[in-house]
C-alpha cells in the first residue's frame, strides 16, 4: 500500500526547508535495527524521511540537548512529533526549557505503534486519545482513517502492583541488580534536562555511584519521584535499556496514581501547569492524616 | 569430532576440579554470561551476549580497598578471583581480551586484572551464524579466529571440533582429558557488513578538528550504552563510598561520554557532544593504535546493535575518511 502520509510528510519538510521556515529538522529516519532519529538540514535529504506504525521513538529529548538546543538559541528548528510525544514538548515547555515559538511542529496522525517483538500495538498505545495531534504548527495524514486503540495502557504497571510484597520486591531486587548504569534511561528521557544530574555530583556525594543493588535502587527510586508529574510515559526509558529493564513502569506508576488522584496527565495541556505547581482547593487530601 | 553434549557433560568435573565457570544463560529475555552452577542451563543459539568478557576480569565495581578512620586502618580489598573456565564466549569477545592484555598488562600492570586473566581459560565457541551487526572481518578477526582464546571449538557437521590455541589450554586439555581434533571445519559464516579502515589513521591524526565530528555525533545522547557493552571500553572512576567513619575505596566503569568523566582530575576538559564522541573514535582507532599498535575495536557490532538511537561506528568510519 502506498504511504501517501509519508510521501506528504516529505513534500511537506522540503517546502518548509526551502522557504526557510525551520533550519533544520528532526525527523524519523531508517537504521540498522529499525527507526532511527534523522537530522535533515537539505532539503533533498527530506526524501530520507520515513513514517510507520514503528516510528516508537520519542524525539523531544533532542530539543534539551546539543545540537539542537544551540541552533533554536538563533533559529527556528522543526520536530516530528506524535500526540503522545508533543506531551513532553509540553511539559518542555511548561517548565520554560524551550520556547514554543522557536519550534515547528508536525504532527502525525497515527494509528497506533506497533513493538518490533511483533506482540501487536504497544501497552502506551491503548486508550490513546491524542490520535489526531492538536495545538501542532500542522498535521499531517488523515483522521478519517484512524481506528480507535481500545485496553489499558497501565496494564503492565498493574500487573506488577497485582504482586505481593515480597514478589514485588524480589521483581525489582533481581532486575534492578542487572543495571550497568549506563544511564541511557536517563538521557534518553525527554525530561531528564538537568545539566548536572544527582547521581554524578561528587561534592558530596549524595548517592551511591556504584552499579550495585543498593546503588541501583537509590539511582532509578530517586529518578522516578524527579519524574513525579512530569512522565509523559513514552517509554524511552525502557526502550533504550540495554538490559531490559521495564524501569518505565516506575515512573508510569507514578504518573498512574496521580492521574487517578488529581485528574492530572503531565503535558495534556499546552499552556497548563506543571503538575507540582499547581495547586486546586477540592484536590483530594485523604492522604494526610 | 564431539557433539556439544559430550562437551556440556564434562562441565561438572572442570567445577569439582575448582573452576568456576561462565557461561551464556538465559535470563529473562537475555542471553548473559554469568557464572553457572548447572551446566545443563548453558545456551549457545545465540550470536552474541549481551555483556562481554570485560565484566568477569575488569568488573563494573570492585573494592579496592576498606579504611575504618576510628581503628586508623586501611586494608585491601578482599581477593576474590578463582580459577575461571569462560566456556562459550564468541571470537571477538576473546580478541578483545588480547587486547585487554597489550594495555592492562603492558608498561603498567594492573594487578587486579593480571590475577584474574593469569587464572582464566578462555574457551570459545566459534560462530556458526552472524548478524547484519557483527564486523569482526573487518577489524582483522573473524567468526572462526583463535586470537585471544586458549582453546576454540569450531563448529563441524552439527558437531564441533577442538583447537588448542595457548600453552595454557593445551594444559588445560590434558588437566581435563580434552582431545583435539584436526578434521576440517565448517565454513566461516559470510559476514554482510564491512568497513576498510585505509586510510583513518591517518586521516585520525591530521584532523581532531573538523566539522564532520558534529555530524556524525548528532544523533548521540551521551549514554555510556556502546561503551560499557564494549568488550574494550576499559575506563574507570575511583569513589569512595564511606559513612562517617569506615568505607570502601571502590574502582567503577566510567565513560567518556558523560558530561562528568575525569573530573576527579579537575574538569572533563570535552565540552559539547561532539568532543566526547570524538574521544571515543580516537580512542580506539588512533590512541590505542600509537601505544599498542592495534585498534581497540573487535567488530562485535553490540554498539550498532544496542545504541537507543541508532549510531552507527562502521557509518561514521566510512563518513570520516570519505571525501577528504
Amino acid at each position: 500500500m502506498k504511504n501517501e502520509q509519508e510521501a506528504q510528510l516529505r513534500r511537506r519538510v522540503r517546502e518548509l526547508l526551502n522557504r526557510g521556515t525551520v533550519e533544520v529538522l528532526l525527523g524519523y529516519g531508517r537504521g540498522l535495527t529499525g527507526v532511527r532519529p534523522l537530522f535533515v538540514r537539505d532539503p533533498a535529504n527530506a526524501e530520507k524521511l520515513i513514517w510507520n506504525e514503528h516510528c516508537n521513538l520519542n524525539l523531544a529529548g533532542y530539543l534539551v540537548r546539543e545540537p539542537l538546543k544551540q541552533v533554536m538559541a538563533g533559529a527556528r528548528i522543526g520536530l516530528i512529533v506524535k500526540g503522545c510525544d508533543f506531551r513532553a514538548v509540553n511539559v518542555l515547555i511548561q517548565e520554560h526549557q524551550v520556547e514554543r515559538q522557536n519550534i515547528y511542529l508536525i504532527g502525525m496522525v497515527c494509528n497506533g505503534i506497533e513493538s518490533d517483538s511483533g506482540s501487536g500495538i504497544l501497552i502506551k498505545c491503548r486508550g490513546c486519545n491524542v490520535q489526531v495531534p492538536e495545538g501542532t504548527d500542522e498535521v499531517i495524514g488523515n483522521p478519517q482513517e484512524l481506528r480507535q486503540i481500545d485496553g489499558d495502557p497501565f496494564e503492565d504497571v498493574r500487573a506488577i502492583m497485582e504482586m505481593s510484597l515480597p514478589e514485588r520486591w524480589s521483581f525489582w531486587t533481581s532486575t534492578l541488580s542487572r543495571c550497568i548504569k549506563c544511564y541511557a534511561c536517563r538521557q534518553a528521557c525527554p525530561l531528564c534536562y538537568c545539566e548536572e544530574c544527582i547521581t554524578e555530583k561528587s561534592r558530596p556525594q549524595w548517592i551511591e555511584k556504584a552499579p550495585t543493588l543498593s546503588g541501583n535502587l537509590a539511582y532509578h527510586f530517586i529518578r522516578t519521584m524527579h519524574l513525579a508529574g512530569r512522565c509523559v510515559a513514552c517509554g524511552e526509558c525502557s526502550r533504550a535499556c540495554p538490559v531490559d529493564i521495564p524501569v518505565d513502569v516506575l515512573t508510569r506508576f507514578v504518573a498512574l496514581t496521580i492521574k487517578e488522584r488529581f485528574d492530572y496527565v503531565a503535558g495534556d495541556e499546552p499552556d497548563g501547569k506543571p503538575f507540582l505547581a499547581s495547586y486546586c482547593e477540592d484536590d483530594p487530601d485523604d492522604f494526610i492524616k | 569430532m564431539k557433539q556439544l553434549q559430550e562437551i556440556l557433560s564434562a562441565i561438572g568435573s572442570w567445577q569439582a576440579k575448582g573452576y568456576q565457570v561462565i557461561a551464556p544463560v538465559r535470563r529473562d529475555n537475555l542471553i548473559l554470561l554469568a557464572r553457572i552452577e548447572d551446566p545443563s542451563l548453558i545456551n549457545l543459539d545465540h550470536i552474541l551476549t549481551v555483556n562481554t568478557l570485560k565484566d568477569f576480569m575488569l568488573p563494573r565495581c570492585e573494592t579496592i580497598l576498606r579504611f575504618d578512620l576510628e581503628k586508623a586502618c586501611v586494608e585491601p580489598g578482599i581477593d576474590d578471583s578463582l580459577p575461571t573456565i569462560i566456556f562459550g564466549s564468541r571470537p571477538c569477545d576473546a580478541a578483545a581480551l588480547s587486547i585487554l592484555d597489550s594495555i592492562l598488562i603492558g608498561d603498567v600492570v594492573d594487578s587486579r586484572y593480571a590475577k584474574r586473566r593469569g587464572q582464566t581459560v578462555v574457551l570459545t565457541v566459534a560462530c556458526s551464524r552472524v548478524d547484519g551487526a557483527c564486523f569482526c572481518k573487518s577489524m582483522g578477526y573473524g567468526p572462526h579466529d583463535p586470537t585471544g582464546s586458549d582453546i576454540i571449538l569450531l563448529p563441524s557437521q552439527g558437531g564441533y571440533l577442538v583447537r588448542l590455541i595457548s600453552e595454557k589450554g593445551r594444559q588445560f586439555a590434558s588437566d581435563v582429558g580434552l582431545e583435539p581434533d584436526d578434521a576440517e571445519a565448517d565454513p566461516e559464516p559470510e559476514l554482510s557488513r564491512r568497513v576498510s579502515t585505509d586510510g583513518l589513521k591517518a586521516w585520525l591524526d591530521s584532523n581532531f578538528e573538523d566539522p564532520k565530528w558534529q555530524v556524525i555525533s548528532e544523533n548521540c545522547v551521551s549514554c555510556g550504552t556502546c561503551y560499557y557493552l564494549c568488550p574494550t571500553c576499559h575506563c574507570f572512576d575511583i569513589a569512595d563510598e564511606a559513612g562517617i567513619s569506615r568505607g570502601v575505596r571502590l574502582r567503577i566503569w566510567d565513560c567518556c561520554s558523560f558530561s562528568s568523566f575525569t573530573k576527579m582530575a579537575s574538569h572533563q576538559p570535552r565540552v559539547g557532544k561532539y568532543a566526547r564522541y570524538r574521544q571515543r573514535v580516537m580512542h580506539k582507532f588512533k590512541y590505542t593504535v600509537d601505544n599498542i599498535g592495534k585498534v581497540a575495536c573487535v567488530g562485535d557490532g553490540r554498539c550498532i546493535r544496542y545504541c537507543p538511537y541508532g549510531v552507527d561506528i562502521t557509518e561514521i568510519l566510512k563518513a570520516l575518511v570519505s571525501g577528504g
